[in-house]
């Protein structure tokens, strides 16, 4: 009765320690899905913030670079994880995020400058163009006044030529 | 000419020179759009990155490698994703057109790529775990990049070209800012691997 109760107990002990495991191991599956779609959202975060940069006119050609990187590391990621090796997976979500971090912040200030420089140009060419056309039709108009009154002045002695005649 | 014709040649010139003058102005304020199409390239290339000596035939646990390229034409910069996914003969690449595959991604490719540029990548690959019973071949792994994927893939033999065929493809993903998410652009590329049955133990 002693050994029957003693069997029990170690089936339930075994029973319970095997089903904690499986409960941690999928917690753990969770988080690093839930990690790698983190990483995932921030990564296009980063890409769009600079999408926007180069729309602003920016040169990206280096945060691409740093972005294909993170981008290596991410499937290097969600491969680990596919096969099973968590940690590994967690550790190059980890280095994705330092650089996709760093990228975003980037990007959002050489949007700023950019945007800024181009106000600056824009205003610059439409004040000078502005300026330059005020100076062509001036320059026209006072053309035109002069020679309309050489002409007039030209046409009145032609007559004053004839009547004298 | 009289002085009205005159006039009229005096304005068109001051009308002429003013646009002239007010051109860098105007081009800054509506810039030109680009009228060219948009469109991105995805390949495949052999060993010697050509358009030939793929590695069709295919020992067991012996590498191979190809290379694999995109190039961006979209007028903007891009996110792609590159699924890399086996299939065998008697597998559906999708059910319609447009559609990706439903088989599970092996392992995958993310790339950024500004406007105008170019990315290639070396893919290697090994077929393991082999096995022969009767007309069907198994392959239990395939090795991508160092990575061990288990597939448990069988194929049957093919009494025509005499040959036990699967299949490696690769899905172009593109990401959309709109819907926020890889949107698949029906385009993929593949190739056919002769895997050899291994040899039976003496």
């Amino acid at each position: 009765m002693a050994v029957g109760s003693k069997l029990l107990f170690s089936s339930l002990l075994v029973l319970v320690i095997i089903s904690n495991s499986i409960v941690l191991t999928n917690a753990a599956n969770d988080n690093v899905t839930t990690l790698l779609n983190e990483t995932e959202e921030l990564s296009t975060t980063a890409y769009t913030a600079v999408v926007e940069a180069k729309q602003a006119g920016a040169n990206v050609s280096t945060l691409i670079d740093e972005l294909n990187i993170a981008g290596e590391y991410l499937a290097e990621a969600y491969a680990l994880n596919r096969l099973g090796f968590s940690e590994s997976a967690v550790n190059y979500v980890n280095l994705c995020q330092n650089i996709v971090n760093t990228v975003k912040q980037q990007a959002d200030e050489l949007r700023d400058e950019a945007k800024t420089s181009t106000e600056n140009d824009l205003m610059v060419t439409v004040i000078g163009s502005g300026a330059g056309v005020v100076v062509v039709i001036a320059v026209c108009s006072f053309s035109w006044h002069i020679f309309k009154r050489n002409k007039y002045r030209t046409r009145i002695s032609k007559k004053l030529e004839v009547n004298k005649r | 000419m009289n002085l009205e014709e005159y006039r009229t040649l005096f304005l068109i010139t001051t009308i002429s020179l003013s646009l002239i003058v007010a051109a860098p102005a105007l081009y800054k304020v509506f810039p030109s759009q680009d009228a060219s199409e948009d469109f991105v390239e995805l390949w495949l290339l052999g060993s010697d990155h050509m358009i030939q000596n793929y590695p069709v035939d295919v020992e067991t646990d012996q590498t191979n490698t190809f290379y694999l390229g995109v190039n961006n034409r979209m007028g903007s910069p891009e996110h792609y994703k590159i699924a890399i996914k086996m299939r065998t003969p008697t597998q559906a690449l999708s059910d319609e057109s447009g559609v990706p595959s439903s088989l599970p991604v092996l392992n995958e490719y993310r790339v950024f790529l500004d406007n105008n540029d170019a990315w290639e990548s070396t893919v290697t690959f090994q077929v393991k775990d082999v096995s022969e019973n009767g007309e069907t071949l198994s392959a239990g792994t395939i090795r991508i990049n160092g990575l061990d994927f288990p597939v448990d893939a069988s194929t049957n033999w093919d009494s025509e070209d005499k040959a036990y065929y699967f299949q490696l493809f690769f899905e172009l993903w593109q990401y959309d800012t709109t819907v926020k998410d890889f949107v698949y652009t029906d385009q993929f590329v593949y190739i056919w691997l002769n895997v050899a049955a291994p040899l039976a133990a003496a």
